[in-house]
């Protein structure tokens, strides 16, 4: 490996299938949560629990976006960096924290992940409306942009996520094996 | 006679002695002379007269003519200390009168006589020598000698002896030059050098009793001065010790002070702990309540509500949260403030221990000042006693100095002829005195 390995989501620029076919105005629920400088947005009925971000095992010959794997109430879970998925456009931080560390354990179909965040912001209500022939943000694992407070915040697509998360460790997501 | 010098003197008195010495010898040598020449006279004259006696004897016992008398004489006419002769018979008239000078016979020495007289009377020699004849006296001869030869041979001797007494006393005077020039230069040189060495002493012992003045005066100011450094050698100790009592008072209560900080800490350590303990649990708060808003969000508008209070829940733990980071934040800032501080009360208490130290060392050194002080003032008082008695010496050898050169001058004046000289040397010698005591002053 020589110089700086490009942004895995620019390695995976091939879409994957967008949940929402036809325009139309979206309420949801959102949980804001803070890793490094970046804000992020996660759909609340995505999210199944949050928790403490305890013990990582790392697991060998796993990617680097794969922190390894943590036991939750006797789930293994599958721990995933965003910072390392977005590469550098995430300096991780822990100034401002005032709490440890979470791990927010998102759900798309059977497939359980946990991301790592730094500070959870809190719900907010977010109207929004999708064109799906619009322009979309570079990143595909990233469903829009919207300001916050004054910040600039990501609205994750976790389907989108966990198959980019998937796809980068060499393993089918869900949704590619449902299409055959 | 003071005026003169020794040299004088002794010329004076050595041809003093010498003229008497030649006076006696001229004296007694003349009348010795005078003594000799008159018994010589007298005993030619004796001689003489007898002999004529016996020569005229015969003339006269047998009455003869004068004129065969004169021829028994003529054997003695022409003597030239013989003046007259009278022969006397024993009748008392005169038998025969010769006169070789024309010079008149006292005629009261024209007596007869049993036995030889010799008388002296002015310039004439007289004998009277009896005749006689086969045991008869038949008469006198008188007979007058001349006391001239005698007179002159006692001028000749005399003028000799005035001539060689003369010699005597020019060799006397001229010895008496000499041996007083070889005497008296080295005296006038050893007085005048006695002179100036006694009036350097005089000098020298006057200066050094100034100086030992001056030194008496030095000693009682440093004597002084040790005093002084005594009463602050004393007050220093007093206050190194009031020092010392503060430092090791300054030493516990910095000591105390660390204590009483670490002990500020370990409750420090056990509020952060409570901290900890309350930051978990606020945690996990925050935690659940973010959770409980999850599942109220979930729960659509049922759950409304709870999400709401959840939200408040969450707020409240993150405002303990923050007021527990707040807390820390001072408990930090009150940790490095302690530690600074117990740095600060452990260089307190090295500087302490230094400041006990130094006043322990500041204590010691001040006892030794203080004995070496007291040790400076027995030196001093006996320095000063040794002084007193070198004065004292000092002004015994001043007036021996004193004396001295009054000998000297004496002696000065003895020896040599100068007054001015001694003037000169006595006025030095008071300058020095005067300038001395100026000097002393």
């Amino acid at each position: 490996m020589s110089g700086t390995p490009a942004p895995i989501f620019e390695r995976m620029r091939e879409p994957t299938k967008p949940t929402v076919s036809h325009s139309s105005i979206v309420s949801s629920s959102l949980m804001l949560l803070r890793l490094g400088t970046r804000w992020f947005a996660i759909d609340v009925s995505a999210i199944e629990e949050v928790s403490l971000k305890g013990e990582v095992t790392r697991v060998p010959t796993a990617p680097s976006h794969i922190l390894g794997v943590t036991s939750l109430r006797g789930r293994l879970l599958t721990v995933v960096g965003l910072a390392q998925m977005l590469g550098g456009e995430v300096t991780l931080s822990r100034e401002g924290a005032s709490t440890l560390p979470r791990l927010v354990v998102v759900r798309s179909g059977d497939l359980e992940v946990a991301i790592v965040a730094e500070t959870i912001g809190g719900m907010v209500e977010h109207t929004s409306a999708i064109d799906p022939e619009g322009e979309r943000p570079s990143c595909p694992f990233v469903h829009e942009e919207f300001d916050w407070q004054g910040n600039r915040v990501w609205l994750l697509d976790v389907p989108a996520l966990m198959a980019a998360a998937a796809k980068l460790a060499g393993i089918l997501s869900p949704t590619d094996r449902e299409e055959p | 006679m003071s005026t003169f010098g020794l040299r004088a003197k002794l010329v004076v008195t050595f041809t003093g002695l010498f003229l008497a010495f030649t006076l006696v010898f001229a004296w007694y040598l003349i009348e010795r002379q005078g003594t000799i020449a008159t018994q010589a006279l007298e005993t030619r004259a004796k001689g003489l007269s007898g002999i004529l006696a016996k020569l005229i004897a015969p003339a006269v016992d047998l009455d003869l003519d004068k004129s065969q008398a004169e021829n028994s004489l003529a054997a003695i006419k022409g003597h030239k200390d013989l003046i007259y002769i009278v022969v006397l018979k024993s009748d008392g008239s005169v038998y025969l009168r010769h006169t070789e000078v024309r010079r008149a016979v006292e005629d009261e020495l024209l007596e007869n006589s049993d036995i030889t007289r010799v008388e002296q009377r002015g310039e004439l020699l007289h004998v009277l020598e009896p005749i006689r004849s086969n045991g008869k006296d038949l008469g006198t001869l008188a007979a007058g000698f001349s006391r001239q030869s005698i007179n002159q041979e006692i001028r000749t001797s005399t003028r000799t002896v005035v001539i060689f007494s003369a010699v005597i006393l020019l060799i006397g005077f001229l010895a008496a030059w000499v041996v007083s020039g070889t005497l008296a230069r080295p005296m006038l040189e050893l007085a005048s050098k006695l002179t100036r060495l006694s009036s350097d002493l005089a000098g020298l012992a006057r200066s050094q009793e100034s100086a030992s003045t001056q030194q008496v005066s030095a000693i009682d100011e440093t004597r002084g001065t040790m005093e002084v450094m005594l009463a602050s050698a004393q007050q220093i100790a007093e206050t190194s010790s009031t020092v010392l009592g503060n430092a090791e008072r300054t030493v516990t209560g910095n000591r105390d002070v660390a204590h009483r900080i670490q002990e500020l800490n370990n409750h420090a350590e056990r509020v952060a702990e409570i901290l900890a303990a309350i930051m978990q649990v606020a945690d996990r708060t925050d935690l659940l309540a973010l959770n409980a808003a999850l599942e109220g969000t979930k729960a659509g508008e049922a759950g409304r509500g709870f999400t709401l209070v959840a939200a408040e829940m969450r707020r409240l733990a993150e405002s303990v949260m923050e007021s527990v980071a707040g807390i820390r934040r001072l408990m930090n800032d009150m940790r490095t403030a302690s530690q600074s501080a117990v740095q600060a009360g452990h260089e307190g208490i090295a500087l302490s221990e230094e400041t006990t130290r130094s006043a322990r060392d500041i204590a010691l050194v001040t006892q030794q000042q203080r004995k070496a002080t007291e040790q400076v003032g027995h030196s001093m008082d006996d320095m000063a006693a040794t002084v007193s008695e070198a004065m004292a010496s000092t002004r015994k050898t001043a007036s021996t100095a004193e004396d001295l050169v009054h000998a000297a001058l004496r002696l000065n004046r003895l020896v040599g002829s100068g007054h001015s000289h001694d003037s000169q040397l006595y006025g030095a010698s008071h300058g020095e005195r005067t300038t001395g005591v100026a000097h002393a002053g």
